[in-house]
């Protein structure tokens, strides 16, 4: 009877690639172990996330179109002059931002460059010309909040209809934005609404 | 029709020029792989997040010059092997034999299925790069940060990027795949029309060529597939755009096949 033998070239090839296989498994495995994907701290719209040192709540959260945003808040309006075709976003987040300082002996000094507000994969930074309008005297790389007080920082975000697919701007009343403090070791996002109109 | 499929799959794989191509693509891919991903190794991108898999390989950035190169030229180098036997077929008489035995439809069919799937060629030097950046880099799961990864939400399966990155690059692996594969079997067409088999080879490439020139002259369309078949996708094709031309594709296939059936034009 004829019996089937193996090609040994094919053999070494499919040994090679299986051992491949296993090094990319175990390598993979432990650089998991080492850097593992962040926790989301989803904090729920008006409560407070509390770290060393200080805490942090939403509140006020309201997601509206230009000219609404303007209406009710005029100072905005000179933001959005000269910025050619940048003028005018589709919607604009509002929210206030209250940051408390628990530490009854030393100031807080936070840089609140790095939050973000997002929505799935969209995300943008906070508007900077929207927070220096709303909140004279203040920094975001370095807002200073004295010992055992509580301060109120108002902040704008600009959502444009470019920044979407067709897919997605077909549903954005019923995506979720919030606002992101920090994406590694652990991502803690405050949540805020969807948009009403 | 399967010990024909067989025969043009085994004529495919003895093919010296198989390892030419797989070796160039590899060449690019571990080029990308030492120069760009390996420097990143425990790397903290801006003191917030560690770089991670899927923004730094090599259809995952959208910045270097290998990758530009590798999408540029995979067209090319899918069709170096394969992509002009028919022509070497028609011309040393070989077809006229086969077609003594074998139907029509099935020989044009059999070439067809091995041209799209010469598509692997360009396919797997990306999961080797892939694979290798995995054993560097964390598969962390991407973040909706401008300065962290590329993909925008106006681009395509934004959403599951952000969700299932793996299912992500897999999805793009088989679109590229599909893609490139159509393209490649335009030289079968292109066979009929040619007088040298390295023509037919070359037309895949002059076609990646002349939409990256009408992307490059109306960018707005971001018709060049070296654009938008990069998962960084660092210009986003429209789907209307991306139907045409698959369209177009599967045309030229139905034409292939017509032409395919009347024997005048290899007899």
């Amino acid at each position: 009877m004829h019996k089937k033998t193996v090609n040994k070239k094919y053999l070494c090839f499919t040994v090679l690639i299986l051992i491949y296989c296993v090094c990319f498994i175990v390598q993979t495995l432990h650089l998991k172990k080492l850097y593992p994907d962040p926790p989301v701290n989803l904090v729920a719209y008006e409560s407070t996330f509390s770290t060393e040192g200080y805490q942090i709540a939403l509140a006020n959260w309201n997601i509206q179109n230009y000219s609404d945003t303007v209406k009710q808040w005029p100072v905005l309006e000179s933001a959005y002059q000269d910025m050619g075709a940048w003028s005018n976003p589709d919607y604009i987040i509002y929210t206030d931002l209250i940051i408390t300082n628990t530490s009854a002996a030393a100031d807080t000094y936070l840089d609140i460059t790095r939050f973000n507000f997002e929505s799935g994969s969209w995300s943008n930074g906070i508007s900077l010309d929207g927070f220096q309008l709303l909140n004279p005297g203040y920094r975001l790389s370095n807002v200073q909040v004295p010992a055992g007080e509580q301060l109120t920082l108002h902040l704008t975000c600009n959502i444009y209809r470019m920044h979407f697919s067709d897919s997605l701007w077909k549903n954005i009343r019923n995506r979720s934005f919030g606002l992101t403090l920090t994406y590694y070791p652990q991502k803690i996002l405050l949540t805020g609404e969807k948009i009403k109109l | 029709m399967k010990a024909l499929l067989k025969l043009e799959f085994r004529r495919f794989w003895n093919n010296k020029l198989v390892f030419v191509s797989l070796g160039i693509g590899c060449l690019l891919s571990l080029l990308q792989f030492f120069m760009i991903v390996y420097p990143n190794h425990g790397a903290i991108l801006q003191k917030v997040y560690p770089v991670s898999l899927f923004a730094v390989w090599m259809g995952g950035e959208g910045y270097s010059v290998y990758g530009a190169l590798y999408y540029m030229a995979a067209p090319l180098l899918i069709a170096l092997p394969y992509n002009g036997s028919l022509k070497e077929d028609m011309k040393q008489g070989y077809l006229k034999n086969i077609l003594v035995r074998e139907q029509k439809f099935k020989y044009f069919l059999s070439k067809y299925i091995v041209c799209l799937c010469s598509a692997l060629l360009a396919i797997l030097p990306l999961v080797l790069n892939f694979t290798l950046a995995g054993m560097i880099c964390p598969g962390l799961i991407p973040q909706p940060n401008p300065s962290l990864f590329p993909v925008f939400s106006y681009g395509l399966w934004a959403d599951l990027f952000y969700v299932h990155p793996y299912v992500y690059v897999l999805l793009y692996l088989l679109l590229d795949f599909f893609f490139w594969g159509l393209m490649s079997t335009l030289s079968l067409l292109a066979s009929f029309f040619t007088e040298y088999a390295a023509t037919a080879k070359l037309i895949p490439f002059l076609l990646q060529l002349l939409l990256h020139g009408a992307h490059i002259l109306f960018p707005t369309t971001a018709a060049s597939p070296s654009m938008f078949l990069r998962p960084s996708q660092p210009m986003v094709v429209s789907s209307g755009i991306l139907l045409l031309e698959i369209s177009g594709l599967i045309l030229c296939a139905v034409v292939y096949f017509v032409l395919g059936m009347k024997e005048e034009l290899y007899a």
